[in-house]
């Protein structure tokens, strides 16, 4: 009887060791050896494979599919509405921004010596010894001591220090402060005449919010005129201090008046600020 | 044993476990996709001659490999590795022929008790191969499959062998009443087969 040399034992052991070897190989060696048969197996099973798939999918994960569409929708509208409400925000910013640039432009016209940074305000120290504004700009952005600070037309104050990304501004209405302004009624004059004017020194009121000042009885002061900054310590004029909210003739001297400025919005509260950047400065800031 | 047969079977329970298997084994979630290969592997066990079951039950763990890819850590594409499942099958055939000279299998409950058995040596096979090639030593190649865990394979696997089991006993039914008629299985429901 023939007997053949291989037999289907030996036969079957060798490939019990050819598939620990190809176990042990690395992945990559692994799949090279096995990407034919898998194509293979892929291609001949898919036909049927796929569509039973498709239907067990069908039936099974309908459900879990609707609710996670649901859930997903409603944390997207979560989402767009957060979006939607810091947009609003940032346009309101944008715009009281706008506003103040264009006060500034109207009455000043180009400030081609220097360069406008807007700032936040961060912090309000509202003390009566140190009314003061905390920004979110710095020496970073070019903000250096002294730098006058606005808010529109409106002067704000001084920069009295500032670190790397923030400055401190000191208000106008800091204790002993003077300002030298000039009293000027609102509007352009009549017939084009040159309106009346009034130069008065202001000191800050006791309530610390306000101004005060003396000035000759039979000078025209009336309730609603404009101070304006006519000061040669600060480096621009023209700023709008207050409005004359009171002129009363002092009860000890007929011969003088006392006259009370307000500025036009409490100092303290304001959310946005412009500090105004010589040029010479907004080029050292550059990097 | 009819080849032909076989072949058609086995086609059709690899194309019905894969089209399934996309709704069972979810990722995140515990495998429960029964092994109908594994069941089908224990009827030719039962059945068939000693080199014929060795060699399906070869086979099918080859066909397991390539039905199953696994996807290594860092890797963009699935890996398929021949060899975990074919040596675990391999394993599982040999345990078959020792285990059924002693029971009655002309039980469906048979084949569901052999396949919640064989399932133990072949999955407990490929968590070995599969963890020791995570090891770098020596000769071991040191790949990790994504999100693996010993337990957790232990666990999902031990799940799909007991759903295993629940299936085994309508397939077994269908497969020993057509055995005759279908497969040509001729061996007597308890003795020896034909070698």
């Amino acid at each position: 009887m023939k007997r053949s040399i291989i037999n289907q034992r030996q036969v079957l052991a060798g490939i019990a060791v050819l598939m620990l070897v190809l176990c042990m190989l690395p992945s990559a060696w692994a799949g090279y050896v096995s990407h034919g048969l898998r194509q293979v197996v892929e291609t001949l099973t898919s036909p049927l494979s796929h569509p039973i798939r498709d239907a067990t999918l069908r039936f099974s994960t309908k459900p879990r599919q609707d609710e996670e569409t649901i859930e997903s929708l409603r944390k997207q509208r979560d989402e767009y509405h957060r979006l939607a409400y810091k947009l609003q925000l940032l346009y309101e910013e944008e715009r009281a921004l706008n506003q103040q640039f264009q006060q500034m432009r109207e009455m000043y016209g180009e400030f081609t010596s220097h360069t406008f940074v807007s700032a936040s305000v961060v912090h309000s120290g509202n003390s009566y010894r140190q009314p003061t504004l905390r920004l979110n700009r710095g020496k970073r952005d070019g903000v250096e001591p002294g730098q006058v600070v606005s808010h529109g037309s409106q002067l704000v104050g001084r920069i009295l220090d500032s670190g790397t990304t923030t400055a401190t501004v000191g208000l106008i209405t800091m204790p002993r402060t003077h300002l030298k302004v000039r009293i000027v009624p609102p509007g352009p004059g009549e017939g084009g005449a040159i309106p009346r004017q009034l130069e008065a020194i202001l000191e800050v009121a006791e309530d610390a919010r306000s101004f005060s000042g003396t000035v000759d009885a039979n000078r025209d002061v009336k309730v609603g005129d404009i101070a304006f900054l006519a000061d040669n310590q600060w480096p621009r004029d023209g700023f709008l201090v207050g409005k004359v909210v009171d002129a009363q003739i002092l009860p000890n001297d007929a011969l003088r008046m006392r006259i009370r400025v307000e500025p036009a919005q409490p100092l303290h509260a304001l959310s946005t600020v412009t500090v105004l950047i010589p040029r010479a400065d907004a080029r050292r800031s550059e990097p | 044993m009819r080849w032909v047969i076989l072949l058609i079977f086995v086609y059709l329970f690899l194309v019905i476990e894969l089209g399934v298997s996309v709704a069972l084994n979810q990722p995140g979630q515990y495998n429960y996709m029964p092994g109908l290969l594994l069941i089908l592997a224990v009827y030719v066990g039962l059945f068939a001659p000693t080199m014929m079951t060795l060699w399906t039950w070869l086979a099918l763990g080859i066909l397991h490999d390539l039905a199953h890819p696994v996807k290594m850590v860092d890797a963009t594409m699935d890996a398929t590795i021949i060899g975990p499942a074919a040596l675990a099958y391999l394993a599982g055939g040999f345990l078959m022929l020792q285990l059924r000279r002693v029971v009655y299998r002309g039980s469906p409950l048979s084949i569901a008790i052999f396949s919640f058995i064989a399932g133990i040596v072949v999955h407990l096979l490929i968590v070995l191969l599969h963890g020791l090639r995570g090891l770098s030593f020596l000769f071991l190649p040191g790949e990790h499959i994504e999100g693996w865990s010993w337990s957790a394979e232990l666990v999902e696997r031990f799940l799909s062998m007991v759903v295993t089991f629940f299936v085994a006993l309508p397939v077994g039914w269908f497969l020993i009443r057509a055995g005759t008629g279908i497969f040509g299985s001729d061996a007597p429901k308890n003795g020896m087969v034909r070698r």
